[in-house]
C-alpha cells in the first residue's frame, strides 16, 4: 500500500482504457488498498461505460449475424433460418409502440404506469433457463422463436421472441389454460425479418400453451409454445 | 418511457441468459438485436468497416463465453456488450497502427451524437441511447466534443488535444469536467425515477 494517491489524470486515464504499462499496473495496485481512488475511479469508470450508448448505430455488412453465429460454433443454417437478404427492413412502427399498444390494451406489462418510477427489478433472482423457456414452433416443427418465463419489477412476464417468420404478417397471441379456456393477450405485427421481441404479463391462472395465430386471429395458428 | 425501457430491459437480460445456456434461438436474436450498436461502436473508434467487423464479431464470442458472468444488476446488457466492443476496439486499433485524428469520421460522430436522434437507428435501444445523447447535450459543447471523441471516438487525451487544437492538460481537464458533469446528470435521473 502506497501513500501516494494517482493524481486526476491517472485515473481519468485508467478509465479511459489510455493508461500505459507501469502507470497503469502501479494505479491498479493502488486502487486495491485506497478506497477514497477506488471510488473516484469507479464513478469515472461507469460514466464512461454509460456514455457509450450514445453512440451511433451502424449496420454491419449483410450476412453479419450468420458469421458470428458461425463464430460461436452454432449453425447458421440450422432450425432457425439467418436470411443473408435485405435485412435492412424498416419497420413502420416501434417496437415500443408494439409494447405500448399491448399496454394500452391493459393486458401487457404494467398498469397504469405502474412500472413508470421504478428501475429494472435488481433484487437478485437467479431463474433457472433451462426450465423457464420454451421453443415457440410451427406444427411442422421449425423453431421460430422462444418464450421465457422471468421476473420484471418482481411480477412474472412472459418474454416473446421471434426469430423468424413472415414480415408484415399479423399474429393473434392466445394463452391456452390448463382449464381449457383461453385469453386473447395481444395482436402483433411482425415488422422485420430480424425478429421482434414483446413482453407480457403471466396470468394468475395455470398456463399451459402459447399459441400465435395468424390472419389476426382467423388462422391457421402459426407456432406454439407449450409452457 | 419507464415502461418500455423496462420491457425492453427484461427482453434483453432473457436473451443473455439464453446465451449462458447455448441457446441457440437466443444467440440468433441477441446478435441481430445488437449487432448494430456493437458495430456503430466498433466503427466509431476504428474508423474501418472491415476492421470493426472483425472486432464486433469477436465482441459476440466474448459476451457468448462471458454471458453466464453477466450481471443486471451491474449494467444493462447494451452497456455491457458496449463495454466490451471498447475494449475490444480500443485493443485493436492502439496495437495494429496510430488512426488520423483528422478523419472525417470524428465530424461525422460528433455531429451525429450530439445533434439529437439518429435517423438511422431502427434498433430496439433507443432509450438508453437517447438519455446518454440527452446527458451529452447537457454539457458545454467544447467539453461534450472532448467526451464523445474520448469515450465513444477512443481517442487518447493526446489526440483530442491535437484534433481540437487545444494543449494536452486542457483536452484532460475537458474530458474530465465532462464525465463529471455527466455522473452528475446519471445522479439526477436516478433520483428523479
Ligand atoms: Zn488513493
Amino acid at each position: 500500500m502506497t501513500d501516494v494517491h494517482p493524481d486526476d489524470g491517472q485515473l481519468l486515464a485508467l478509465a479511459l482504457d489510455e493508461a500505459d504499462g507501469g502507470s497503469r499496473d502501479s494505479t491498479l495496485q493502488h486502487l486495491t488498498s485506497c478506497h477514497r481512488c477506488r471510488g473516484e475511479y469507479d464513478a469515472l469508470s461507469a460514466t464512461v461505460e454509460q456514455t457509450l450508448a450514445a453512440a451511433p448505430s451502424v449496420e454491419p455488412s449483410p450476412g453479419f449475424d450468420a458469421r458470428v453465429l458461425g463464430a460461436m460454433g452454432l449453425d447458421p443454417t440450422g432450425p432457425v433460418k439467418v436470411s443473408e437478404r435485405s435485412r435492412r427492413v424498416r419497420p413502420g412502427r416501434h417496437r415500443w409502440q408494439l409494447v405500448a399498444a399491448s399496454v394500452a390494451a391493459g393486458l401487457a406489462v404494467g398498469v397504469g404506469g405502474s412500472y413508470a418510477v421504478s428501475q429494472l427489478d435488481d433484487t437478485p433472482q437467479q431463474s433457472t433457463l433451462a426450465e423457464d423457456r420454451s421453443l415457440l414452433e410451427t406444427p411442422d416443427g421449425d423453431r421460430v422463436g422462444s418464450v421465457t418465463r422471468t421476473l420484471m419489477d418482481g411480477e412474472p412476464v412472459y418474454v416473446v421472441t421471434v426469430t423468424t417468420g413472415p414480415v408484415g404478417m399479423n399474429y393473434l397471441c392466445l394463452l391456452r389454460l390448463e382449464d381449457g379456456k383461453q385469453i386473447e393477450v395481444a395482436d402483433w405485427v411482425l415488422h422485420s425479418e430480424r425478429g421482434e421481441t414483446w413482453v407480457i404479463d403471466v396470468p394468475a391462472q395455470d398456463v399451459s400453451e402459447l399459441v400465435m395465430v395468424a390472419n389476426g386471429g382467423a388462422g391457421p395458428v402459426w407456432s406454439t409454445a407449450r409452457l | 418511457m419507464g415502461v418500455l425501457s423496462l420491457a425492453d430491459r427484461a427482453a434483453d437480460v432473457a436473451l443473455v441468459e439464453g446465451l449462458a445456456v447455448d441457446d441457440q434461438l437466443a444467440a440468433v436474436a441477441f446478435v441481430r438485436r445488437f449487432q448494430s450498436a456493437v458495430f456503430g461502436l466498433a466503427v466509431s473508434i476504428t474508423r474501418d468497416t472491415g476492421l470493426a467487423e472483425d472486432v464486433s464479431q469477436e465482441v459476440f464470442v466474448r459476451a457468448w463465453r462471458a454471458a453466464g458472468s453477466y450481471d443486471r444488476r451491474k449494467a444493462s446488457v447494451l452497456t455491457w456488450l458496449l463495454t466490451i466492443t471498447r475494449n475490444a476496439a480500443i485493443d485493436v486499433v492502439r496495437t495494429r497502427r496510430p488512426i488520423a485524428v483528422e478523419d472525417e469520421l470524428l465530424d461525422a460522430l460528433i455531429l451525429g451524437t450530439l445533434s439529437g436522434s439518429d435517423v438511422e437507428d431502427v434498433t430496439l435501444l433507443r432509450v438508453e441511447s437517447d438519455l446518454a445523447r440527452a446527458r451529452l447535450r447537457l454539457l458545454p459543447p467544447e467539453q461534450a466534443r472532448a467526451v464523445v471523441l474520448a469515450v465513444i471516438g477512443g481517442c487518447t487525451a493526446s489526440e483530442v488535444s491535437s484534433r481540437e487544437n487545444i494543449p494536452l492538460g486542457t483536452a484532460k481537464t475537458r474530458i474530465r469536467n465532462g464525465l463529471i458533469k455527466l455522473r452528475a446528470a446519471m445522479k439526477e435521473e436516478e433520483t428523479s425515477d
